[in-house]
């Protein structure tokens, strides 16, 4: 395998055998991340079956139009580290009802905006430690998580991978919609790899693929 | 060994607890132990050792660490104070608590009992400079903001001043043509009064002359004479030339009547506050807008009040009259009606004027706009958007202020209360 | 000796299963991408035991369940599944289904759940 491999829009390693066991992977990790996030708010969770995308940072609007939603709110970002390293981007568009999602978390006052940020910050490390734990376990590997932090209080994702001073040129995305149903809560989650580490992934997909 | 990772963990900088997934307290560092109000003992409950952590809120943290073996963070944004620690300089500090960011992490199965660490990071001098940062961001633009108005403002005035000093000019070169035009009509009236005298003597002359001759009885010298004065069309003469010097004097009169509203209107005399006649200034303004009105304006109806003498600036008064009375005639298309109406109450210090117009009206979307600088609905070129502006500025100098209503299709009303005796600031304009 | 149909749309996912069998139980696996093929291999007798994915496309698992109702085969049907919460077992059990196994498989998952059905 050489290294600097994506140079065409989709890499030549990217092939159908890997592709699709990515895809699983992924699959499987969401359904276990939605069977443990049902059972700790107590609600039927509905994570939808990702969609991979590979990006170019000049070609964001491509992914702007191949993306299933678009949603416009508050975005949260939280690095992982460990084997593989990345960013998860999650939008929580307006409206979302947050009495009831702050209440199964056993948050009392979700009045103030002070600890409606608070709460997102916490749905969203959930979320990440829910969709990455079973993709890190299936791939026998480690990945921790760093702080999540608020990084704008109302765009869209692709606003924010447009930023012209981050440093990434190509990614690999998976899109996740989440939604909570009694709840009326919806989001979207995009967890993000830069390149670099796109190698490193796929060894680990071959040794499972042997 | 053993020893030596607690030697670390005692002289760390950072606060490090252990608890099992019931929250009962198995272990805290030195940090803990040094900046709890009170030390902490192990192996009971978390919550009795620190009871201002939130159980509720912190249990499910705990729960949701253990499903998903991952860390759980806050930050002191949201939650400063998750444990009462104090602030490590009891001294030099200014908060008696420290700010904290933490993270619960999940460390592992052992004797048949997941384990959780929780973390605490010492972020007080991160909080508090950051904090300052903020006020002071935020002071800042508060002053941005203010400057920005202040600036406005100053383009504001400018474009009044240039605006008056326009007028002023044109009313200077006004005043200045109409005293040179005045003095050879004064001369013109005065030797056509002469004239007048004059013809009407000579009239007389020529009346008794033909008096005179009837009584003569030589017929050739009547018949020559007559022949004469027919030739001559005396008859006609007689009868016409008091007509025409006195439409050639009412002319003249009117000359002089423009050339001194000229004068008035500008009044280079009153860029001092002086008590002025305000019927006075309305009636030399409509003159000096006659032109303009007589297209649109079929009636202007002069509901004057008995006013007071009103101390002001007349010729910046006059201004203002002027821009209410041009604009009302551009809102008017044809058959339209000016009503101009003044009042002064008895006993009360302030007097009003109304112009009235039964034009387009104003829509109300705009009425609030309309004494903004540069706001204009006439087509470019056609208006500065700065007559009402002026007029505002103007009327605020005097203390008094300038009011709009409206209704589409029906007219627009302003009316300015002005007070009788303004007191003296340094709230002049410059002319 | 068993006849093993084993119908997922993923290829991996399919492997793991087949890797995850007990030797020498069956002589016979066909593999299916999705429903249809997994109807046609049920009606050709390919699949005494059908191990079935739910979420696949141009047929799903739960539309299977319900044709093979329909259509009176007999085969025994183990799903297995990416989504397992409590509301998509009891529906695919409902379908007739003998067991309901998380993804990902293990060796010793799909043993205990044949053994508890009875194949085993």
């Amino acid at each position: 395998m050489t290294q600097n491999s994506l140079i065409a829009n989709e890499p030549n390693e990217l092939n159908e055998l890997r592709q699709d066991a990515l895809q699983e992977i992924f699959n499987i990790s969401m359904g276990q991340a939605a069977d443990s996030l049902a059972s700790l708010v107590n609600d039927r969770v509905h994570l939808s079956v990702p969609q991979m995308h590979w990006v170019e940072k000049s070609r964001v609007q491509d992914l702007k139009a191949a993306m299933k939603r678009v949603p416009k709110g508050a975005i949260i970002c939280q690095p992982f580290f460990g084997y593989l390293k990345g960013e998860i981007l999650v939008c929580y568009e307006q409206g979302t009802q947050y009495e009831v999602i702050g209440q199964s978390l056993a948050y009392s006052r979700v009045d103030t905006q002070r600890w409606q940020h608070e709460l997102l910050l916490e749905i969203t490390n959930i979320l990440g430690g829910a969709c990455l734990r079973g993709v890190a376990e299936q791939l026998n590997i480690r990945i921790d998580f760093g702080a999540p932090a608020l990084i704008d209080r109302h765009n869209d994702v692709t606003a924010i991978l447009l930023n012209p001073s981050s440093v990434w040129v190509k990614a690999l995305m998976m899109e996740i919609g989440f939604s909570v149903q009694t709840m009326s809560m919806t989001s979207d989650i995009l967890i993000c790899m830069p390149e670099h580490y796109i190698d490193k992934l796929f060894s680990c997909i071959d040794l499972l693929l042997e | 060994m053993n020893t030596v990772y607690k030697q670390i963990l005692n002289q760390l900088n950072v606060g490090i607890l252990v608890l099992d997934e019931q929250c009962t307290l198995l272990y805290a560092n030195n940090f803990i132990r040094d900046n709890h109000k009170h030390e902490p003992r192990t192996g009971v409950s978390l919550f009795s050792q620190f009871p201002e952590i939130p159980e509720d809120w912190f249990r499910k943290r705990v729960e949701s660490v253990v499903m998903f073996h991952n860390t759980s963070f806050t930050s002191w944004q949201y939650r400063p104070h998750l444990l009462n620690l104090m602030e490590t300089r009891p001294i030099t500090g200014t908060h008696e608590l420290m700010y904290q960011s933490c993270s619960l992490a999940y460390l592992g199965h052992f004797d048949q009992r997941h384990l959780i660490g929780l973390i605490v990071q010492d972020t007080t001098q991160t909080a508090l400079s950051q904090m300052k940062l903020a006020s002071t961001l935020k002071k800042l633009n508060a002053e941005h903001r203010q400057l920005q108005k202040l600036n406005q403002q100053l383009e504001e005035a400018q474009s009044q001043l240039v605006q008056s000093e326009k007028m002023a000019a044109v009313g200077q070169l006004a005043a200045g043509v109409a005293h040179e035009i005045n003095n050879p009509v004064c001369f013109i009236k005065s030797n056509l009064e002469c004239l007048q005298d004059y013809t009407r003597k000579l009239i007389e002359l020529s009346q008794s002359v033909e008096g005179l001759i009837k009584h003569i009885d030589d017929e050739a010298l009547k018949t020559q004479f007559n022949q004469y004065k027919a030739s001559l069309d005396i008859g006609y003469i007689q009868d016409e030339l008091p007509e025409i010097l006195a439409e050639t004097l009412d002319g003249t009169q009117r000359i002089q009547d423009i050339t001194t509203s000229l004068r008035d209107f500008s009044r280079l005399d009153s860029a001092e506050w002086q008590q002025a006649d305000i019927h006075q200034g309305l009636e030399s303004t409509l003159k000096i807008v006659n032109h303009e009105l007589k297209y649109s304006v079929d009636e202007i109806v002069r509901d004057y009040g008995e006013l007071p003498s009103v101390l002001c600036l007349p010729a910046q008064l006059n201004q203002v009259f002027l821009n209410l009375l041009v604009n009302a005639s551009q809102a008017i298309d044809k058959h339209g009606r000016i009503v101009i109406q003044t009042r002064h109450e008895t006993g009360s210090e302030s007097i009003t004027i109304r112009i009235t117009d039964n034009g387009k009206g104003i829509p109300a979307e705009i009425q609030a706009k309309i004494f903004d600088p540069f706001f204009t609905t006439k087509d470019v070129g056609q208006g500065t958007g700065l007559g009402l502006s002026i007029s505002y500025g103007i009327i605020q100098a005097h203390q008094g202020n300038i009011q709009v209503t409206s209704a589409p299709g029906e007219g627009t009303s302003f009316l300015i209360k002005l007070p009788v005796t303004p007191k003296r600031t340094e709230h002049t304009v410059c002319v | 000796m068993m006849k093993i149909t084993v119908c997922d749309d993923s290829l991996m996912s399919r492997k793991s299963v087949i890797r995850a069998l007990p030797e020498h139980w069956s002589d016979e696996v066909t593999q299916c991408k999705h429903g249809l093929e997994a109807m046609e291999a049920c009606r050709s007798g390919l699949a005494d035991v059908l191990f079935l994915d739910l979420t696949m496309p141009i047929m799903d698992g739960l539309e299977v369940l319900e044709r093979l109702q329909k259509e009176q085969l007999t085969s025994a049907v183990i799903v297995i599944s990416a989504d397992f919460q409590p509301e998509v077992q009891s529906k695919a059990l409902s379908l007739g289904a003998l067991a309901f196994i998380s993804k990902p498989v293990s060796r010793e998952k799909l043993t205990d759940t044949l053994i508890q059905v009875g194949l085993l």
